[in-house]
Formats: C-alpha cells, structure tokens, sequence
C-alpha cells in the first residue's frame, strides 16, 4: 500500500502533474527558516492564529512547497490544526522538521505521519544545539527505525538545505503501527487514503463526516501506543552524555517562583518601557512624526489636494485636514504604529525565543485564573501594552470564546498602549510622585476588578493551563528578525483598513460641526462633574482617534495635579481608539462591541468624577 | 504500625497475611517539588491527549520540578517540561514513587 499518487489530489492551485510537498513540525522548531532555505524566498509564515492559516506556497524545481501553522499532532483541536491537517492530507510528501533537542516531544507527531502512510523526509533541525546541550542523536538508526530519510539540519545557517532537497526524490513511507493495519484495510474501501482512515479511527470528526463514516473511538488507544514507540525510540537513539545544565534549571525556577519571578518580570517590564516608551515612542516616532511626516510629506499632500479641492471645503478636510485619510492616516500608520509595533514584536520574539514567554504565562497563571483566564492570556495582554489592535487580534490564541471575551475586555477598558503611556509619563513626570503611584494604583485595581466581575458574569468555562515548556536558550537574532518581519507585515496589513475608516469617521464629525457640539452637550459632564476644562471633551473625541491624542489635548490646558489625575485615569478606561473598535467590531460582533463601548465610557467618566469628588476638584 | 492495632472496633479481621504496600496515591497538585511521580490517570479528554503529544503518557513517571504557590505544577519528562494549571493537575491522579 506504499504505492504513491503522484498525479493525486493537490492543493487547490497546484499546478497540474505536480507533486505537492508539505513542510510540517511543531511550533518553534524552525520551520520557516526551513521553508525560506528550500524556495529561497521571503514568505508570509509566522506562528500566530489567523496569520498562519493562511496558505504559504512556493516552488523547489518540479515541486510546490506548502507550509502549515506549527501543530503538535494532526486533528482538529483548533483552528490551525484543521488547516494542517488538510494541507497534509492533500500533499503529496512530507518534510517533516523536528527539534533535535525536543526530540520526545516532536517525534509523535512524525510517527503520526508515517502512520498516515505519507511519503516523506525528516528533517532534524537544530542539530547543533542539541549536540552542544550533550544530547547525542544516532541518526542512522533514526533513520532505520522510522524507515525514512532522516537529514540533520542547521536551517538558520543553511546547513543540510541541500542534502534535504537532494533527498526529496527518495522520501517515502515510514514504519507504521502495525496493530493499525487490520482497521485500515477495512476502512480502505469506504476512505480514499490510508491518510484519512488514520484520521477517523483517531475519531477525527470532519473527516469521517466527509466520508459518511462514524468517527472512531480508538484515539486514546493509539496515541498511547504512539507515545509509547516514541519513548522506546528516544531509548535507542539518543545518548546523553552530560546531564542538563543546573544553572538553566534553576533559572527556569527562578522565573516561575512569585518571590523572584515577579522581580524578573517588573524588571523585564521597565526594560520594556525605557525601549519602547522612551527610545522608540519618544525617539524614533517623535523623529518620524515631527522631522519628517509633519515637515515634509503633510505639507506636500496637502499642496497637492489644494489644487483639486479649495482649503477648507470638506473634501480638503476628510483627504487632508487635521485627521485626513491621505495626512493623518500614513503619519500614524508608518511614523507612530509601524516603529511600535515593530519594536514590540521585537521584544515580544525574543521572549520567545529565549523561552521565558511561557514561564512568565505559568507565574501569571495564578491571578489570571481568578479572572477567568489563564496564563496564556499574557501574551495578548503584555502586546496590549503595546497597542490595544495587536493585543486584541492575538486573543484568537486563546483557548475558548469566554477567554477571548474576557481579555478583549480588559485591554479595551484598563491597558494603555504604550503611545498613551509615552504620552501619560511625560504629563505625570511634572506632578507630585503621589499622584502616579495613584494612577497605576488605580489602573490595576480596575484591571483587577472588571476581569473578577467578567469571570462571574461571562457564561462558560475556561480552558487549564497545559502548555510545552521549551528550553532556556539565548535568542537566535536571526530567528528573531525574520519573524519580527513577517509579523508586522501582517499586522499593518490587517489594520490599515481599519486606520482609513477611523480617519475618514472623525473628519466628517469634524467637517458637520459635531466636534463643537459634543464640547458643548458635554459640559455639564467634564465642567460639572469631573471638574475639567470644557475642551476636555476635544480630548475625549481625539482620544478616540488616537489614545496618545487623547492625552496629549490635556497638555495645553494648564491643569492642576488633581484635575491631571482625574484627566488620566478617565481618558485610559474611556474606550480604545477607533482602530481598536474595529478590530474588536471585527473579531467579537456588534453587540459586544456595542457593550463594550457603553461600559468603559461608564466606568470612565464614574471613576473619573469619584476621583474629582474625592479631591475636591468638582 | 502493625495490624492488631486495626482491628479494635468491631469484628476481628485477620490482616496477618496480606503485605503492606506503599500505595501513596494522589492528585497531582499535592505533589512536592522534587517527588518522582507515576502518572495514573488524566481526567479531561482534551488534556490527556495533549499530554500524550508533549510526552507525558498515562503509566508515564515524572518528575514535578516546579510548584508555583497556588499556580501550576511544572512536571518533567525527560528533558520536556510542561506546565499544568493547578485546577488540571487536581485531575490528574498521581502515585508518589519512593
């Protein structure tokens, strides 16, 4: 039954008569730096849901090569899995690129495939590492026990690239599970491949659905026994010959115990401010959008729309007024959101790569069940920090709906982005230091707060922390680069849209005068209540535009330490900026959205007017 | 102690011919860092199969290296470490090794 098809089913665009390669491994083992040694060429892959399942194609001479996301099994637990368990289904031969260091973990996944019947290659990335952590890997007897070609590589050095192209004619099919055989050849005739009654004997429900046949309820059966071959060949083929670092245990301790992790992790996030706050916020976009945007490319955009509409008619206004799709738009797409977001991203993969991203999700596991999440909602959260539309588009690696509800949440209403934090610590800095130990007092406090109340109220259940903690390792620069690209690729491309619409609804309020009359209607509100300027309500509808905006308005109306107070925290819980609103409006509905707008704009002017109240202001 | 001692209340029963096994059975969240523990059962279908591809089977002994007071519990397989949520791991039933 070895016999491959190679005129068989390809992907949907494949070209006709040739075979469809398919690269596969777990998350983080490298396999787009893989994918990018095979084609040659830059492509679209990263590990984050709904960037990765997107199709990634590209040629090796006769061959189309196709990536799929990072899975650590083939079934359809999520998103991602559903979309590589089709490519792998379809696809002709397997690359299929394992971790040398992660060898326990990854072969399941490879005997998996060869389970499958799939014609295929190993790749045994990261062969270096491994051999320097005195992990010795017998790669002939790999080879012999799995009976496909197994090939150390070292991708990122381009290592091996070629001995795996070299080897792609010779892939083939492995040594499967032979209590599997009987039930197989049974399903054979109801079930195309061999591939997909694997697949419904593991009760995988789509694809038995796609055959009419009821899914099977042998999954645990065999997976034990899979485990328990992966085990039995982790026993022949690797000899250890030193016994793991002590000093990255202990680290790896360190960073999960409350008494040292939580030093590590303030101490992570002040690094993280005087980078991102201070160097790129004040830095680099001040440099941007003052030396180069607002001296060069505004003045000349709006030389040219002068010559096609009159200044200050409302076509200029909307293209090129103060919020202007073709002004402000690009200003703060390229000069505010791409240096931040890129520098996050930046930081955010060396977490990553380094290992300490998923200790820092085991230390906050704790709190964060309290508020219906759990660990791994930090690192939506911590890239909330950086912008509310990054944060919010991760929540989709969150393991249910209610999660996803929940940290949508609490970033919209209590996480500033670090444009407003730039903007907010340069306000503060000139206050008694009282007052900003009362800002962030206050800030966690309703963090704390709307996540216990949402974990009440928010129907359903939330998934457990069980998360693969990968070994402590100095980041591959390389690595982390490449992936900082294709991330922020991804990201301006997902949210430019959103930036035009926003741009575009703020001019027309401005162009039909409803920016003065909400100063006006506002009064009783700002004046009356909490004890601000009347002009703060321009600074509420830009802080909608731009949360930094919003704060940056209080900068010129001369107000008290208290009456600063009261302005922060109110424009921080009021609602994200505009881009976020509809990447929220996007990602969880009308409704929600709706709610969500209608309970921070509450909370906000609440908490504001209790503060005022409080000191005397109002 | 010795079996004499468990018969006070009510009938006689004769222990004399049955050998004391240590069988310290558990969940895991009351597992010390340190203990080497043999995985009996994982009570949530998603979880044990997730477990089963990271490299902790049922049968599966391991070693819990990190506790997180009140957060999860770090067990050790080989050189794979997985976290587990403390509410998952008082659902998975351990017996201590000596």
């Amino acid at each position: 039954m070895s016999e491959a098809h190679c005129h068989s089913a390809g992907g949907t665009d494949a070209r006709p008569g040739c075979e469809t390669v398919v690269l596969v491994g777990n998350p983080n083992v490298g396999k787009s730096v893989v994918f990018n040694a095979l084609t040659g060429t830059y492509v679209d892959v990263s590990n984050f849901p709904g960037t990765t399942v997107e199709l990634t194609r590209g040629r090796i001479g006769e061959h189309d090569l196709v990536d799929t996301p990072g899975v650590y099994g083939v079934s359809s637990f999520n998103d991602e899995e559903t979309v590589a368990r089709d490519i792998i289904l379809d696809g002709d031969i397997v690359i299929n690129v394992v971790d040398a260091v992660h060898l326990e973990r990854d072969l399941f996944l490879t005997l998996q495939l060869i389970d499958m019947g799939k014609r295929m290659i190993v790749a045994l990335n990261m062969a270096d590492e491994a051999r320097k952590r005195g992990v010795d890997i017998d790669r002939d007897l790999l080879e012999d026990l799995l009976g496909v070609p197994v090939i150390e590589t070292v991708a990122v050095e381009r290592k091996g690239i070629d001995a795996v192209l070299a080897a792609i004619p010779s892939a083939r099919t492995g040594h499967a599970d032979v209590e599997l055989d009987a039930d197989i050849v049974g399903l054979l005739t109801r079930v195309g491949t061999r591939a997909e009654a694997l697949m419904v004997l593991e009760g995988d429900e789509a694809v038995s659905g796609r055959h009419g046949v009821a899914p099977g309820d042998q999954r645990d059966a065999i997976y034990l026994r899979r485990r328990h071959r992966v085990n039995d060949l982790c026993g022949h083929v690797i000899t250890e010959t030193t016994q793991g670092a002590s000093f990255s245990a202990r680290l790896s301790h360190a960073m999960m115990h409350p008494l040292t992790g939580v030093p590590m992790l303030l101490a992570l996030l002040a690094g993280m401010y005087v980078v991102i706050g201070q160097w790129v916020a004040g830095g680099v976009v001040g440099f941007l959008e003052v030396n180069v945007m607002q001296t060069y490319y505004i003045p000349f955009v709006q030389s040219v729309v002068a010559r096609v509409f009159e200044v200050g008619s409302p076509m200029y206004t909307i293209l090129a007024g103060e919020f202007g799709v073709l002004t402000m738009t690009p200003t703060y797409l390229l000069a505010v959101i791409l240096p931040l977001v890129a520098a996050f991203y930046a930081l955010l993969g060396l977490l990553e790569d380094s290992g300490y991203l998923p200790r820092i999700a085991a230390l906050a596991d704790r709190s964060l069940t309290s508020m219906g999440l759990n660990g791994r909602a930090v690192i939506p959260l911590i890239l909330g920090l950086g912008c509310i539309t990054m944060g919010t588009l991760t929540t989709r690696i969150l393991g249910s709906r209610r999660e996803r509800f929940i940290a949508t949440a609490l970033m919209a209403i209590a996480v500033p982005c670090s444009a407003q934090i730039a903007v907010i610590a340069a306000l503060m800095a000139n206050t008694a230091p009282v007052y900003s130990a009362a800002y962030f007092a206050i800030l966690i406090g309703i963090f704390v707060l709307v996540g216990t109340v949402l974990n009440k109220i928010v129907p359903g259940e939330s998934t457990e922390l069980l998360i693969d903690l990968p070994s402590l390792r100095l980041p591959r620069l390389d690595n982390v680069v490449r992936k900082t690209g294709m991330k922020v690729y991804h990201f301006m491309k997902e949210v430019t849209v959103f930036f035009l619409a926003g741009a575009a609804f703020i001019s027309i309020l401005q162009v039909t005068g409803a920016i003065d009359w909400i100063v006006q209607v506002a009064k009783p509100l700002t004046v009356g209540w909490m004890g601000l300027p009347p002009q703060a309500a321009t600074a509420f509808v830009m802080g909608f535009v731009r949360r930094d905006f919003g704060a940056a308005g209080f900068f010129k109306m001369n107000l008290s330490d208290p009456q600063l107070l009261v302005a922060m925290v109110t424009i921080t819980l009021f609602v994200p900026c505009i881009a976020s609103v509809m990447v929220v409006l996007k990602e969880r509905g009308w409704v929600y959205t709706l709610g969500l707008i209608a309970s921070s704009v509450t909370i906000a002017f609440l908490l504001g007017g209790i503060i005022a109240h409080i000191l005397g202001i109002a | 102690m010795s079996n004499a001692d468990m018969t006070q209340a009510g009938t006689p029963i004769d222990l004399s011919g049955l050998v004391p096994v240590a069988l310290d059975l558990c969940t895991l969240d009351c597992v010390h860092k340190g203990d080497r523990i043999e995985i009996i059962s994982v009570d949530d279908a998603h979880a044990r199969v997730q477990a089963l591809r990271f490299g902790v089977a049922e049968g599966a002994c391991v070693e819990c290296v990190t506790r997180v007071p009140a957060g999860p519990l770090v067990i050790k397989s080989g050189r794979q470490e997985i976290a587990v949520g403390r509410s998952l791991a008082k659902r998975i039933n351990v017996r201590r090794l000596a």
